[in-house]
């Protein structure tokens, strides 16, 4: 009971792609029919991941374009990313690549916990995004976990938030504390020499 | 001198700024027709103010230099400056966020080398433009012809507006925003903008089968939007009703008006077991949710605070509900659309679903965003910190919440503050609803454009590649584009012109003066007949502008000018005048009341009565527009200020990039290089201490002043980038500190408005060491 990690989730996406309501339906099993745009919220919930209790901070992003200058405090802050996009809109699919490219930028890092959500998987009659355009973005980044969920049916919903979770325990262990750069672990075209790290002190007296 | 020459004002945007009596009928005055067939009186009436107007506009003959003419002079100088300013700002946010997008990469040194020159490139244009033109006159013409047709028919923009990616979005806005119609403050530009957005929107109504998503994605449509809320009018708005009280609100730094009980819970613990050392017994370190919520400690902290927010939400929003009449007409007009749309399409939306769509506009895309980033809309200087950044937020939930009334609270202690949607829920939906009773322009619009086309010299400031990005888009989506109704015109000059031609690189692009005209719509001989009014009306009204003009003109002590006027008199003294143009006028005059009297208009017997009772009245209505134009500059002067200080904001945004690009660039060179060529060592540079306390790069120091003499440092750059700070004391060898510096901390600090770095004995100010290191250690670069 005691020791539990606690991690911090981030959900980032276009505007009405369905962040708040996957968030809802993870968080208190609720779906949200009215439409309600978020500008910040946050939600904690204590989950078990393969045995081990662990502590989410999720924190629901605003997807409406004019918010987009608070992005960097969050992904500074965030551990791990959920990259949402609407099965029913194609561009909601492209503008990931921006989000992911921001976000390694600030984490300095070459990749970080993240996994790619197809949402409203029932609409499939208004589906604009076939699988394998996400599959084929989810392989340009290096094998990204990639789900097609369905906020609506609760379908696939613990299973990003839980695929979030390992990956950022892997993280956790491999990456000695500084936060993200596990996963593939690329080739060596990183300037893996400059960790440029802050300034450090030799006091000679 | 016939009409048409009288009609022809040099000056583009000449239509409402430099007219000299006339106020827009547009804006509020205008009482909307909805669409009605328009009255043959309201008809007549707008096309005698278009002559009136178009009279008194220009006329080259005699310059009216009084107190009025100077004050619109400077006005229009302004407005012209602010137009541009803001068009450079939005290319400079354009290079701001496509450097930020690569230069991840850049860091990560993924770029192969022609690319890093692409982003190299992005650096060149920040002097001006060149001038040039077009290679022949037949392109000119063409193109002439082409962005005539786009400007005065916005229904071609609106169906690009719809068709293109979001890729291409910003760069098509950036044209028809900036440069179609580019002068913000002119209201033919203006209002055929609007036109343009009705058209965009009101199609996007049409493919949406459910209002509730409407307006909710990212689309051209919301980045249209977005633009068009940053131009001058919008950003001087946002000004008015919010600088003020975010500035208030970041001065109080400690303020902590957190109402997440588990936020507060932890600081709680946190407080606790700081002041304590240990943690009592019945405070775990983590609770859930509903624990921390019923903890009635908690709960005591969160109280008061809730009424504070309260009371912070309800100064904000009756800043904004007081000033309604300081809101831009455009963006009261869109609200109106998007009322009456939903109505029309929907009409079983209830009124608080209106309501709903309408704070999703002014709210959601315009208000808030300005509220929890003030510092990207240029309301304050330095990002808040922490505790008053999540105060604007919460007040933009409350206000986000109050404009949409969701039914219950997706964060449960949220729903503490529904006391402040209660009590507001009336005055919101009345202010909404009242943001929306603007008049609308068609007529007026019409009257602009009667105008516009009588005029000779119509022209557009535009660049190459703006000219040839446009074409591009149009070529591109001229299968949909050309399907649309009336779009002959458009068909036949792009078949003309043929294949778009490529961007130029940016070295070669040129800022070029594009004749405006159309081969369809030749300017109007006899406007008279255009505008349905007669022969007297031309007469009187030109009457009515020579007797204006002279009586602004004759000096103030001449006996011509005494009350109550007399308009003989005032011809004759003209008449009499060694001032050419003055003389002009006045035989003018003098002809034009004879011809009014044959015709019956007005007689002699009573003064010419109705002339001269127009004549007063114009002059009383000038003397009160030379305040409210002097007003209005005031206003101005300080948008333009803002605007340049953002300019000057993003400069050092993108010199900031620049110093990031050389440092990474010149690092992989190095590594390339490699062992042939060894790397050389600059420095070490010598400083003293009082050198650089004289610069600033030393913003505090700790060394006694007897002790500053013997003071000094060396800086030394071992590689690109890198730079090794020493201090020094005279006589010894060794330095009493050294400091291992990287650029790019430096950068990022300088980013994070971290001015100080701290040297233990002295403290260095950021921005002057960025400086000082690009100055001294500047290698050869790109």
């Amino acid at each position: 009971m005691q020791h539990r990690r606690e991690y911090h989730i981030v959900i980032l996406g276009a505007g009405g792609v369905g962040k708040s309501c996957l968030t809802s339906q993870f968080v208190h099993n609720e779906w949200i029919e009215y439409y309600d745009p978020t500008i910040e919220d946050v939600y904690r919930k204590v989950i078990d991941v393969d045995g081990r209790s662990c502590i989410l901070e999720i924190l629901d992003t605003a997807g409406t374009e004019q918010f987009t200058a608070m992005r960097e405090i969050y992904m500074k802050a965030g551990q791990g990313f959920l990259l949402v996009y609407s099965i029913t809109s194609l561009s909601t699919l492209t503008e990931l690549s921006d989000l992911r490219d921001q976000i390694l930028r600030i984490k300095e890092a070459d990749s970080v916990p993240l996994v790619i959500v197809g949402n409203k998987s029932d609409l499939e009659e208004d589906r604009a995004v076939r699988r394998d355009r996400a599959i084929m973005l989810s392989q340009k980044w290096g094998r990204v976990p990639f789900y097609e969920t369905s906020a609506r049916k609760r379908q696939n919903v613990d299973e990003v938030f839980l695929d979030l979770c390992r990956q950022m325990m892997r993280a956790d262990v491999g990456g000695s504390g500084s936060g993200g750069g596990a996963g593939g672990g690329g080739p060596s075209e990183k300037v893996a020499q400059t960790p440029r790290k802050k300034r450090r002190f030799c006091v000679i007296l | 001198m016939s009409v048409t020459t009288m009609l022809a004002p040099s000056a583009r945007n000449s239509t409402s700024s430099t007219s000299s009596s006339f106020v827009p009928v547009s804006r509020q005055n205008t009482i909307g027709s909805d669409g009605a067939p328009r009255s043959v009186r309201a008809s007549k009436r707008y096309s005698v103010t278009a002559l009136y107007l178009s009279m008194s506009a220009q006329d080259k003959d005699m310059e009216i230099e009084d107190e009025l003419a100077r004050v619109q002079k400077t006005l229009r100088d302004l407005k012209s400056r602010i137009s541009s300013q803001s068009k450079k700002n939005f290319v400079l946010e354009k290079d701001v966020r496509y450097l930020d997008s690569r230069i991840a990469l850049l860091i990560q040194n993924r770029m192969a080398l022609e690319e890093q020159n692409e982003v190299a490139s992005h650096f060149d244009e920040s002097s001006e433009l060149q001038e040039g033109s077009f290679p022949d006159d037949r392109k000119t013409q063409q193109y002439g012809n082409l962005f005539f047709l786009l400007q005065s028919e916005p229904r071609h923009i609106a169906a690009l507006c719809r068709l293109v990616s979001m890729a291409e979005i910003d760069s098509l806005l950036q044209t028809v925003m900036f440069t179609i119609y580019g002068n913000q403050y002119e209201s033919r530009e203006e209002h055929l903008l609007l036109t343009m957005f009705q058209s965009v929107l009101s199609a996007q109504f049409d493919t949406t089968p459910e209002y509730s998503s409407l307006l909710r994605a990212n689309t051209p449509v919301s980045r249209m939007m977005t633009t068009y809320t940053r131009r001058g009018p919008g950003q001087s708005y946002l000004k008015v009703v919010l600088a003020k009280q975010i500035n208030n609100l970041i001065e109080l730094k400690d303020l902590n008006l957190e109402i997440n009980p588990l936020k507060v819970y932890e600081r709680m613990v946190k407080n606790v077991e700081e002041d304590t050392g240990t943690l009592p017994a019945n405070m775990p370190r983590s609770v859930s949710a509903e624990e921390a919520a019923e903890n009635p400690q908690v709960q005591a902290i969160i109280e008061p605070r809730l009424t504070m927010l309260m009371e912070l939400a309800n100064t904000f929003l009756s800043t904004i509900i007081d000033n309604i009449n300081e809101t831009p007409y455009g963006i009261r007009w869109i609200c109106k659309q998007i009322r009456s749309l939903t109505r029309r399409k929907y009409p079983d939306a209830k009124d608080h679903i209106i309501c709903t769509l309408i704070g999703g506009f002014f709210f959601l895309r315009f208000l808030n965003p300005a509220i929890v980033t003030p510092r990207s809309y240029m309301l304050i200087d330095n990002i808040p910190s922490e505790h008053p950044r999540r105060t604007l937020t919460l007040i933009a939930k409350m206000l986000q919440n109050l404009a949409n009334k969701p039914s219950y609270s997706k964060e449960p202690y949220m729903a503490k503050l529904s006391p402040f949607v209660t009590a507001n829920k009336n005055r919101i939906s009345k202010f909404l609803n009242d943001l929306c009773e603007v008049g609308d322009f068609y007529e007026s619009l019409e009257m602009d454009n009667y105008v516009a086309l009588s005029k000779k010299d119509l022209e557009l400031n535009i660049t190459l590649n703006e000219v040839y990005a446009t074409h591009n888009l149009l070529e591109k989506h001229a299968k949909e584009l050309l399907q649309g109704r009336d779009t002959e015109h458009l068909t036949i000059l792009l078949q003309e012109l043929g294949p778009a031609p490529p961007q130029v690189p940016r070295k070669e692009n040129r800022a070029i003066i594009l004749p405006l005209f159309s081969r369809w719509e030749s300017a109007l001989d006899d406007l008279s007949a255009a505008l349905d009014i007669t022969q007297e009306d031309v007469y009187f009204m030109e009457a009515k502008s020579i007797f204006v003009q002279l009586l602004r003109t004759l000096p103030p002590i001449s006996a011509a000018v005494r009350r109550p006027l007399n308009l003989q008199k005032i011809a004759d003294v003209a008449a009499t005048t060694k001032d050419i143009g003055t003389f002009r006028k006045g035989i003018r005059g003098l002809e034009l009341l004879n011809q009014l009297k044959d015709l019956g208009v007005i007689t002699e017997t009573d003064g010419y009565q109705i002339l001269r009772e127009e004549v007063e009245q114009e002059l009383v209505h000038l003397g009160s527009l030379k305040e409210k134009v002097s007003e209005e500059s005031l206003k101005l002067d300080e948008v333009y200020k803002t605007i340049r200080d953002h300019n000057a904001y993003l400069v050092s945004q993108l010199e900031t990039y620049k110093s990031y690009l050389h440092n990474v660039r010149s690092q992989s060179e190095g590594k390339q290089r490699g062992k042939q060529q060894k790397q050389h060592v600059l420095g070490p540079y010598k400083f003293t201490h009082q050198q650089l306390e004289k610069e600033g790069v030393i913003q505090k120091s700790n060394v006694p002043d007897n002790r500053r003499a013997n003071i000094f440092f060396t800086i030394t750059s071992p590689t690109p980038g890198t730079f090794v700070i020493s201090l020094h004391y005279k006589g010894r060898n060794r330095g009493l500190l050294e400091l291992d510096l990287k650029l790019d901390d430096l950068l990022e600090m300088q980013q994070n408005n971290h001015d100080e770095l701290d040297l233990e004995y002295v403290q260095f100010n950021v921005p002057k060491v960025l400086a000082l290191l690009n100055k001294r250690f500047a290698r050869k670069k790109w």
